[in-house]
């Protein structure tokens, strides 16, 4: 089979898997040989959906003896199948390298014939790409669930990242459309992923020549809106995962119904990009805003809001806590007013040691202050927060909730949207409609 | 400030140039309204004063920034020297002369508005600096890499540390068309200087197969149902498409 057309083949069978990040190691190169990373990591592209292309993402082989459900690649599905040989693949990667299309190398694979036999042969290929072509560039290898615990060890001595993905949010789903899949075959290898980056680095720390294992870390995916989950059941799993395994990043991936299946939502059920992007933001003000995520969500309230985003619904409901005075709040409390990240909020930190900051100082330093003028008082400035809750609460309002092209849903839109539009109403009067009542529904919740 | 008002300084378009207009503008306690380089100016209603670049003033003048401020103080300096920052010479003038009142803590003073346009001129730098690293596209010319970058600001040597590090094991150059310069690696030696032209050399049947598995890659990595063209756009700017690769199916299916 020609080279181009393994490489289609594999790599539409890889661009479900979301991660493409490069981040979390600096390498220099050595003048020898080729390669570098760098710890913020480096897009190199942007496809047409949207997303970064930073590594070349691709299987070593989509030929599965699994059958999960919501897998293209399942042995079920008939689908063209072919196989990289490690040296085709090592070569590829520093070809691309070369010409600075890619960081590094993201490689996973279907299960071809057993998990051990898949983990020797990825191995292989990054074994020729680290030794042969001395590559110092990043790779982020995907382990196989159930692969035995020295192959693991193995591929961490090579990848700078490592992933096992969860695939779905609970045990019960798992069961249901994964039943190769065993849950303590995905959380063995990330508990003996996070044990031993934890003993590497206590051995870097005594000898510094010690040979790295994984040093980004690892990091892992589910599948949203495949499974009957609630986003508080997700956030929890994930503070849950952040805590136990030490990961760097959890990924969420809005399912993308790949074949009809009693199981899953039928096959014209739009991906849930909304959701996906607020389970994200709510990952955010866990990872960098101090937030847990019983902060978040509740039994209560077990869904995220697709009105706005989830750090303003946290503000809205607890009024009483603001306004907060940027020149004296400190950098915790900075971080809750809606607006304010953590960028914002170190330069506010060092901005007001040479003087009280003002509204004109807050633009100049980078402070946008669409959102955060309801929720802080400066130098000459004392918001009148409490007195106009509808202007408020239209100010807070995600927009890309309710943007609608001409005649085109945005996918961003809230679902309800679409729901009265589906009933006859025209796009833009149902989005107006959605919209009025979202900010009533706010208003009522100040 | 006191002195003659409404002067223009003409300098000559070299960072030693425009640390001597910082010395003339201490020395005679004047504040000219703006600075421009010489052979660009035109006739104006302003007054103009030709300063002379002398070695001995601009290294007083760069001694003394890291000596009496800080070393950041410099560095921001060159930074936003490299940038395309309007009336960026009185931007660094201004921040100088508040650095001799104000000293070490001239580059914490984020909000004051001599500092924060200087902040804002090098974030707009740097951030061209960092899409550079990954937007960037070699060639294989017979084994040796060359690429094409048209930025708006003058990355090369910033760029230089990051791809000479990286392909230290290669030869490659970087022609930055804006400003008609070359970053040239060769033999573990890194050199920037002027070139005017250049035109890259056919590509050979191995390169062109190369760019082809790229941009068959490019185009099938995309997944279908998510397509959002304005959010691709919002984070690679159309600007740069034309010396990427993979975007000239883009470009030629009237995207641009």
């Amino acid at each position: 089979m020609e080279l181009m057309e393994k490489l289609r083949i594999l790599s539409d069978s890889a661009k479900y898997d979301v991660a493409c990040t490069s981040s979390g190691v600096d390498r220099k190169g050595n003048g020898q040989s080729i390669g570098s990373c760098s710890a913020s990591g480096i897009c190199h592209a942007f496809s047409a959906d949207g997303r970064c292309i930073s590594l070349l993402k691709v299987l070593l082989t989509n030929v599965c003896s699994y059958d999960c459900g919501y897998c293209i690649n399942r042995r079920s599905n008939d689908l063209p199948r072919a196989s990289f040989t490690p040296e085709e693949l090592a070569e590829l990667t520093i070809e691309f390298y070369r010409r600075n299309y890619i960081e590094g190398l993201f490689l996973s694979s279907a299960v071809l014939r057993n998990a051990d036999y898949t983990m020797e042969q990825m191995i292989c290929a990054l074994e020729l790409l680290r030794y042969k072509h001395g590559f110092r560039g990043y790779i982020h290898a995907k382990t196989i669930p159930g692969a035995s615990p020295l192959l693991i060890e193995k591929m961490g001595l090579l990848a700078d990242r490592l992933s096992v993905n969860i695939e779905l949010p609970s045990e019960k789903s798992l069961q249901m459309l994964a039943p190769d899949k065993a849950k303590t075959a995905i959380l063995r290898p990330m508990k003996q992923i996070a044990v031993t980056t934890s003993q590497n680095k206590k051995e870097l720390a005594v000898y510094r020549n010690a040979p790295k294992f994984a040093p980004a870390g690892q990091s892992t995916q589910m599948i949203v809106g495949a499974t009957p989950e609630t986003d508080n059941q997700i956030i929890r799993l994930t503070e849950g995962l952040y805590k136990t395994y030490s990961l760097k990043r959890v990924f969420y991936s809005a399912y993308i119904p790949v074949s009809q299946d009693s199981r899953l939502p039928s096959l014209d059920t739009p991906p849930p990009l909304l959701r996906e992007h607020r389970l994200y933001q709510a990952d955010w003000l866990m990872r960098f805003y101090h937030f847990s995520a019983n902060e978040i969500l509740d039994e209560d309230t077990p869904n995220l809001s697709p009105y706005v985003d989830p750090k303003c619904n946290w503000a809205i409901h607890h009024l009483e806590q603001f306004p907060i005075d940027v020149n004296k709040a400190d950098y915790a409390t900075l971080l809750r007013v809606p607006g304010i990240g953590p960028k914002s909020a170190k330069r506010i930190l060092m901005a007001r040691r040479s003087g009280a900051l003002d509204l004109q100082g807050l633009k100049r330093i980078g402070v946008v202050l669409k959102r955060a003028q309801h929720f802080i008082e400066c130098k000459g400035f004392h918001c009148g927060a409490l007195q106009n809750r509808h202007h408020i609460a239209q100010a807070l309002l995600d927009s890309a909730a309710f943007s609608v092209g001409n005649e085109q849903l945005s996918m961003f839109a809230a679902p309800e949207i679409g729901q009265l539009a589906g009933q006859g109403m025209p796009l833009q009067q149902a989005a107006k409609e959605v919209q009025e009542e979202a900010v009533k529904c706010l208003v009522k919740s100040m | 400030m006191s002195g003659k008002e409404h002067v223009v300084y003409l300098y000559d378009g070299s960072m030693q140039g425009l640390l001597c207009c910082v010395f003339t503008a201490v020395a005679e306690k004047e504040m000219p309204v703006d600075i421009w380089v010489e052979h660009t100016a035109s006739p104006v209603l302003f007054d103009t004063k030709a300063i002379h670049t002398d070695e001995n003033k601009a290294k007083r003048v760069e001694v003394s920034i890291p000596k009496k401020m800080s070393p950041r103080a410099k560095e921001l300096v060159r930074n936003v020297f490299f940038s395309n920052a309007e009336q960026k010479e009185l931007k660094i003038l201004r921040f100088l002369l508040l650095g001799y009142q104000v000293g070490p803590q001239l580059c914490k003073m984020l909000a004051h508005p001599d500092v924060a346009p200087m902040l804002e001129a090098e974030k707009s730098l740097l951030n061209e600096v960092h899409l550079l690293k990954g937007f960037l596209r070699f060639s294989d010319y017979d084994g040796v890499l060359g690429a094409v970058i048209g930025p708006k600001h003058y990355v090369l040597p910033l760029l230089a540390p990051h791809f000479c590090s990286r392909f230290g094991n290669e030869n490659f150059m970087i022609w930055d068309k804006t400003h008609k310069a070359v970053l040239y690696w060769a033999n573990k030696k890194a050199e920037i200087f002027d070139m005017e032209e250049f035109s890259p050399p056919q590509p050979s049947a191995s390169e062109q197969q190369y760019q082809q598995l790229w941009k068959e890659f490019y185009a099938t990595i995309s997944i279908a149902e998510r397509e959002n063209l304005p959010c691709r756009q919002n984070h690679c700017p159309k600007r740069y498409w034309q010396y990427m690769t993979e975007m000239q199916q883009e470009i030629s299916k009237g995207h641009l």
